[in-house]
């Protein structure tokens, strides 16, 4: 069984959690020029390494970040958003 | 337990529960199954599933929602998912940092109380229309084995831990709580998805030699 750990409820089954995507900061869109925003809107890293993602705990609606290294699958470890020390 | 007006709120198990129902009965103002048959004594010893749906529920979260409730009387859990009893019967869940579930006994005022008092800042009143569960009998932990990942042994009712977790694919809270020596569990999911979560642990207690239990056969279980 493939498990997640969520900062506040703990190791569960994954089919417990939602996945949201990676983290992708905006750019300002009053001053990024239109490559800058086409970049944002439409294009994706698919590259494998170490990524920040945006994952859900469903029952509990909980939302953390989980730093995963792409190419392994391997959860490196998780937080809460404001958390990263 | 009947008051002498109509039921003016409807179980979400009621689609559910009304075809198997042999006799109804009405608390808090919510029409519950008193009966489902004869059968009801003998099921609760293994693993009866009951209805208690019917007490009022008030939800607040925010970072203003513990000081906000300790401001009305009303305790709150010093652990993140733990709960706990008031000496009214008031049952206090703290679900994850900052919401809380606040469950009254029948007859209790404490969610009457919430509603009826502003939000200060910080403070966000959550809806609840919760389907609410109870789960008993010798078999119950291997019920809950059938249809959920997560380890219900880890639920004491000493440590007074809750658990957020999925059961038959529907979100749930769950508590452990003991009456008599015995484990016994409460469970909250929203009420939309009340009506499946019911027919499918019915079903797997029916296998484990036990099945739907009315509020009579319930007896001090409801009351605590």
């Amino acid at each position: 069984m493939k498990l997640m750990t969520c900062p506040i409820n703990g190791t569960r089954p994954i089919s417990e959690f939602a996945y949201w995507g990676e983290i992708r900061p905006a750019p300002d869109a009053d001053t990024c020029s239109d490559d800058q925003w086409a970049e944002y809107v439409f294009h994706r890293n698919g590259a494998p390494g170490v990524k920040k993602e945006w994952w859900c705990h469903t029952p509990s609606n909980t939302w953390f970040i989980a730093e995963r290294d792409t190419e392994k699958d391997k959860v490196l470890r998780t937080y809460l958003h404001g958390d990263d020390k | 337990m009947n008051a002498p007006f109509a039921p003016t709120r409807i179980s979400p198990l009621f689609d559910e529960q009304a075809p198997h129902a042999a006799k109804w009965t009405q608390v808090e103002t919510m029409q519950t199954v008193a009966s489902f048959g004869s059968a009801d004594a003998a099921r609760l010893p293994l693993a009866g599933i009951g209805d208690l749906s019917f007490r009022r529920r008030a939800g607040v979260k925010g970072p203003g929602a513990a000081a906000w409730l300790n401001a009305l009387g009303i305790a709150t859990p010093e652990r993140m998912n733990s709960w706990l009893r008031m000496d009214d019967g008031t049952l206090v869940l703290r679900l994850g940092n900052t919401e809380y579930l606040v469950e009254d006994m029948p007859g209790g005022g404490r969610t009457a109380q919430m509603s009826a008092t502003a939000p200060t800042h910080g403070v966000y009143p959550v809806p609840r229309y919760d389907a609410a569960l109870i789960v008993a009998g010798r078999n119950a932990l291997e019920l809950t084995r059938q249809t959920c990942a997560f380890d219900f042994t880890t639920l004491s009712p000493a440590a007074q831990g809750l658990a957020m977790t999925s059961m038959v694919g529907v979100g749930i809270t769950a508590v452990a709580m003991e009456s008599g020596g015995e484990t016994y569990y409460r469970l909250w999911c929203d009420g939309t998805y009340g009506g499946y979560l019911w027919a499918t642990l019915v079903e797997v207690a029916s296998d484990l030699g036990g099945g739907a239990v009315g509020l009579e056969s319930l007896g001090r279980l409801a009351q605590q």
